[in-house]
């Protein structure tokens, strides 16, 4: 738990929650210009904790490219007045520029901090947190394997297709054949999801997960002062963005 | 020529994992071979390079004189049949004769050959009574057995099982052996991957030992299971008819429990 700690500079992951959290909520209520400054400081942040080699390697690799492709599909497809450029049916429109540029400024920043989540907190050790402020286990139990259920399934999908392709079903080839590969492995894939769901449940009860008592825990993450401080700063910094949108919205209006 | 030729194949992961180092072995068809050794040995990709799930990084696998490099893995299910250890992995028709018949169907077969193929595979697992049930409704054990069935039906050369002793009882066992011989006995070769040295002993005439992802002795299953040295480098236990001949002192290597015990009763063999 210490190296834990030591990980997130000593924070609490709960903490380190409010900042994300915080900077997700003021680059999606502002422009573009806001979001590039939020990523900036997000980045920052990522080398602050010593994670900023793998942030910008995965930033790149997903928000990034999926920025791009959102933002050209946008302007073309975003009908307009005021023309920019035109090339036979397709067109853009300033009406359509400034659309796509709203909406991937949102998608920049959330998605950046959101993948800034995942490299910064440690899921097992946020639900920890959570549990001691009140949230009930089913709860966190629900976060937590939603967030775990994605990687096992994609792992029981590449072991499921290699089952597959021994018993002959083709999958190396054009769109055609891999289409008619699709039922012969979603199916087991789905029936093991429905197996393993069943399986967790009558693990967890034997395990007391629904007993009427209050759960203790291995885990005991400090608390601190500076803690709900930084909470504290960031409640009000997103509290102030949006409120400052609502009345530049009311203003402009 | 052999059936199967391992030359000299390495596998490594993308990541740099060395899975597979530099082995080699061969199988003639209607051989009967397990493949034993601790976890994470390199027994399983070993195997898969067999029919091309994974092609090696060095070396080839040749099965009838050609290499599987030049087939997809749906090309080679033909010549080579796997089973895997999890039979869910691999099930997703309604009824256990769909299942069977899913493969064949793809082979393109006449309809007269399918169900041919289909009654004798089931007949052969032990499975025809369950036809027309879901796999899903039947226990592990018997789930096992209906891809094993779609594995005979297709009539491979080389039929891999991982693990298929796992989660059998008695019975099921018997069953297993009882395929293992009406198999090797129409001229199929089978690799088996398993942990369980009794079912070895009882059932195999070579096995492979694998160790830190080389094969470390490959030869008679009655010889190597008396090498202590070998046994213990793989982190295998050996059977107990090995242990009691080894306390006994017996002068000569033997798997069979009547031979052991006539040697107990009269001081020698």
């Amino acid at each position: 738990m210490q190296k834990e700690m030591q990980r997130n500079q000593g924070l609490n992951p709960l903490t380190v929650l409010y900042i994300i959290v915080a900077l997700a909520l003021i680059s999606v209520v502002y422009d573009y210009k806001v979001s590039i400054v939020c990523v900036i400081v997000m980045m920052f942040i990522a080398a602050g904790f010593g994670k900023f080699k793998p942030y910008v390697t995965l930033w790149l690799k997903s928000i990034l490219w999926m920025c791009a492709l959102c933002f050209v599909l946008q302007i073309f497809f975003i009908p307009g007045e005021d023309i920019i450029w035109q090339f036979g049916v397709f067109r853009i429109t300033r009406e359509g520029l400034n659309q796509a540029a709203k909406l991937c400024s949102r998608l920049f920043g959330a998605g950046s901090a959101a993948i800034l989540g995942f490299r910064l907190i440690d899921l097992g050790s946020l639900m920890v947190v959570l549990e001691q402020k009140g949230v009930p286990s089913t709860a966190t139990y629900i976060l937590m394997s939603t967030a775990n259920i994605i990687p096992q399934m994609v792992k029981k999908m590449g072991v499921i297709l290699e089952a597959q392709k021994s018993r002959g079903i083709e999958m190396e080839s054009n769109m055609i054949v891999r289409a008619k590969a699709f039922l012969p492995s979603i199916g087991p894939l789905i029936l093991n999801a429905i197996v393993n769901a069943e399986e967790r449940a009558i693990t967890l009860e034997a395990r007391a997960f629904s007993a009427p008592c209050k759960k203790t825990s291995i885990k005991i993450i400090p608390d601190m002062r500076r803690d709900r401080i930084i909470r504290g700063l960031m409640t009000a910094a997103a509290v102030l963005a949006i409120g400052g949108r609502i009345v530049l919205w009311i203003v402009l209006r | 020529m052999a059936l199967v030729e391992v030359k000299n194949i390495s596998f490594r992961y993308p990541n740099g994992y060395l899975a597979v180092d530099d082995v080699s072995f061969s199988i003639e068809a209607g051989e009967n071979i397990a493949i034993v050794g601790q976890n994470g040995a390199g027994k399983t990709t070993t195997v898969k390079m067999l029919n091309g799930l994974t092609k090696p990084c060095e070396g080839d696998v040749l099965i009838r004189g050609e290499s599987t490099k030049k087939y997809t893995t749906a090309q080679m299910a033909r010549k080579v049949g796997y089973v895997f250890q999890n039979p869910e992995d691999q099930i997703f028709n309604a009824t256990v004769y769909k299942e069977i018949e899913y493969g064949l169907k793809k082979m393109k077969l006449p309809a007269e050959e399918c169900e041919r193929r289909i009654q004798d595979a089931a007949e052969l697992a032990g499975i025809g009574e369950y036809l027309d049930m879901n796999p899903y409704d039947l226990p592990l054990s018997i789930r096992k057995f209906v891809t094993i069935a779609s594995v005979i039906a297709s009539d491979c050369d080389v039929m891999i099982f991982d693990e298929p002793t796992a989660g059998q009882d008695l019975d099921g066992l018997q069953r297993l052996s009882a395929l293992n011989r009406i198999l090797t006995g129409r001229g199929k070769a089978i690799v088996t991957i398993t942990h369980d040295m009794e079912f070895v002993a009882e059932n195999y005439d070579r096995v492979i030992v694998m160790c830190q992802k080389k094969v470390i002795a490959d030869g008679r299953t009655r010889d190597v299971f008396f090498e202590k040295e070998i046994m213990n480098k793989a982190m295998l236990k050996q059977p107990a008819l090995v242990r009691i001949a080894d306390q006994i002192g017996m002068d000569h290597n033997t798997l069979d429990i009547a031979e052991v015990a006539v040697y107990i009763k009269t001081g020698q063999g």
